[in-house]
């Protein structure tokens, strides 16, 4: 068990790293737009480029790089119905299942992402803005980099709670205030 | 298997995974990959998987989601929602219910800085509640204005809520935001009438709060409004500049959190620790979503392969004789979903389907958004899964019984049935502000 915890406590430093690298897009994603309105609007001269670059590289970032850190504090949106009925052990096996269930999917998922990442990188898979053109494969293999970190952490943490076993006193509903 | 069988049983499916707490994101995302594997093959499953994540995130439109949050998140995190509660305080204080009007109103206003329903109750409920309870507010109210409240912020934009809606009922986003704005207003001001009414009739479910000095209120009054002119500047910049077509509603959102963010500094409100906060709120939050509306975009590509829209515009042409039967059905869909889903899992359930039969009659798809959010900030308070509630109920901890505050909420949805009835009977109500548009 002492391994599976080590490991885990070294997959922070992976998760983290994605982490701000998503948070910093975000901030650009901000500064790059609110420049590109005032300099339309106040100056009459956009940015060239703002919509794909905000679509190609920012968004992308955004939206994929947390998923290992969602994953690690359990925040991706669920609505359970069934555990609050059944008992406390029920609940357990019902979060491993889960778990399990959950990397299938994202294994899946980093499968896919990847070849199509490798298939537009080979390509060298440009878009066209403004007259140039704005490389966009570098962007594509952000899906599979986020899909894997997470799967890396869903295996781990399986293989944390199976070993440790049914423990009454950590399995509760939690209440999350993220959301819409 | 006919295509009703398909589409309702890969909707059972979903359904059974999300009730045994698999994330909705999965749960769409696998039964729909299943789905194209069982009615196509699996290099058709795995090609939609290859390619729509991707073309999913990489959209323009859909940016405005993060900035939104942003904006939502550097205003909390600002003490903006402090000042609001302070200003409705010491202008609605004196109302019958005077503490529960100010939060209601509080949390409108908060609406205009955020696009979270959740974010608002869980703010207003930290501010307001002890303030009702040190003045012996019955508990059901306290607690029920906030989670009530807090649905207010989907409609008021800027709204998370109408953007998603927007993107997959592919109706414009702008429209959709100003169309918010009435039905927001209407919401909050029936919430007002029911709180003051309740107070007037029974004292002491709201004891009045006596304000001896005149002047020092009036004093108070001027100076709280110093406090919110950065809410009136988003509202002008966001709002105003939305209606006025000068921004899109990414580049509101962009430069609407800009400007909280250099207000915030300011005023020295926001320090470096909420700003990262603030980034990891928003940033967090828009990958939670786009987890689930991958899910959904997958599972919106297996119900078009098989052909659920067409055999539903199909049945309505055969039964739909009046407009206001589908109304009432969807309405029943949302109510029934609404206990047990959370907002975007029921709104990428339903518009795949519902959309389609509202074309079909030709009924305004603005409108129908509008319906839409209000059952979701109706479906926020329902037990036994009221997600509002039960981040009030984090708030208070064992202070308050849930069944406290589901019970306080009942008057709110008692309320809600009167303006679902409005907006139903009145579509203008809805539409006005998008007309020109």
């Amino acid at each position: 068990m002492k391994t599976v915890d080590k490991l885990l406590e070294w997959l922070e430093w992976p998760i983290n790293l994605l982490l701000w690298i998503g948070l910093i897009a975000g901030f650009l994603m901000m500064i790059h737009v609110s420049a590109d309105v005032t300099g339309r609007t106040v100056f009459n001269r956009p940015f060239a480029g703002t919509t794909e670059i905000v679509s190609a590289w920012y968004m992308v970032a955004v939206c994929y790089l947390p998923w290992a850190w969602l994953t690690r504090n359990d925040n991706h949106i669920i609505a359970g119905v069934f555990e609050r009925i059944g008992t406390a052990w029920f609940g357990y096996w019902i979060e491993i299942a889960v778990k399990i269930f959950m990397l299938v999917y994202v294994s899946v998922f980093a499968w896919q992402t990847a070849v199509r990442a490798l298939q537009q990188t080979r390509a060298g898979e440009v878009w066209e803005a403004a007259g140039g053109f704005i490389p966009v494969w570098p962007s594509r293999w952000v899906l599979p980099a986020a899909a894997i970190l997470m799967g890396i952490y869903l295996v781990l943490r399986i293989a944390r709670d199976v070993g440790r076993g049914y423990r009454p006193d950590q399995h509760k509903i939690d209440v999350r205030e993220g959301g819409v | 298997m006919s295509t009703l069988t398909i589409s309702l049983g890969s909707l059972a499916f979903i359904l059974l995974l999300i009730g045994l707490r698999v994330p909705i994101g999965v749960s769409m995302g696998a039964v729909a990959f299943c789905g194209l594997w069982y009615l196509r093959n699996l290099d058709v499953a795995l090609s939609v998987l290859r390619d729509t994540p991707f073309v999913f995130a990489a959209n323009w439109d859909l940016s405005a989601i993060p900035m939104f949050l942003l904006m939502g998140a550097v205003a909390s995190n600002s003490g903006i929602g402090t000042a609001l509660f302070r200003t409705a305080v010491a202008w609605l204080g004196a109302l019958p219910g005077g503490l529960a009007v100010a939060t209601n109103w509080a949390c409108a206003g908060f609406g205009a800085a955020s696009g979270s329903s959740i974010a608002a109750a869980a703010v207003m409920a930290r501010l307001a509640i002890p303030e009702m309870l040190k003045h012996k507010y019955d508990k059901g109210l306290a607690t029920g204005v906030c989670a009530s409240g807090g649905t207010l912020d989907a409609l008021i934009p800027p709204s998370i809520v109408f953007v998603i809606y927007g993107i997959f009922a592919e109706v414009s986003i702008v429209k959709l935001l100003l169309a918010g704005i009435l039905p927001g207003i209407l919401t909050a001001s029936v919430y007002m009438i029911m709180i003051m009414g309740r107070a007037w009739l029974n004292p002491k479910v709201a004891p009045p709060i006596r304000f001896e000095d005149r002047a020092a209120l009036w004093r108070e009054r001027w100076a709280s409004l110093g406090e919110i002119w950065p809410v009136l500047v988003l509202i002008l910049g966001v709002i105003g500049g939305l209606y006025g077509g000068v921004v899109t509603p990414t580049e509101g959102g962009a430069a609407g959190a800009l400007l909280a963010v250099v207000i915030g500094v300011l005023r020295r409100r926001l320090n470096w620790q909420g700003f990262v906060d603030s980034f990891k709120d928003a940033i967090g939050t828009t990958a939670q979503l786009f987890f689930v509306g991958i899910g959904a975009v997958i599972y919106i590509r297996f119900l078009a392969l098989a052909g659920t829209a067409d055999m539903f515009t199909q049945l309505i042409g055969a039964w739909a004789v009046d407009p206001l039967l589908l109304v009432i059905a969807a309405s029943l869909i949302y109510l029934v979903l609404g206990m047990f889903l959370d907002p975007l899992g029921m709104i990428l359930l339903t518009i795949p389907v519902l959309v389609p039969m509202f074309a079909a009659l030709d009924l305004d798809l603005v409108w129908f958004g509008v319906l839409v959010v209000k059952y979701i900030g109706i479906g926020l308070l329902t037990p036994p899964v009221g997600f509002n509630v039960y981040v009030v109920k984090n708030v208070v901890g064992d202070q308050i019984p849930l069944e406290t505050i589901f019970k306080g909420c009942f008057w709110f949805l008692g309320c809600e049935v009167i303006i679902m009835s409005l907006l139903i009977a009145f579509p203008e109500i809805s539409l006005w502000l998008t007309r020109g548009f």
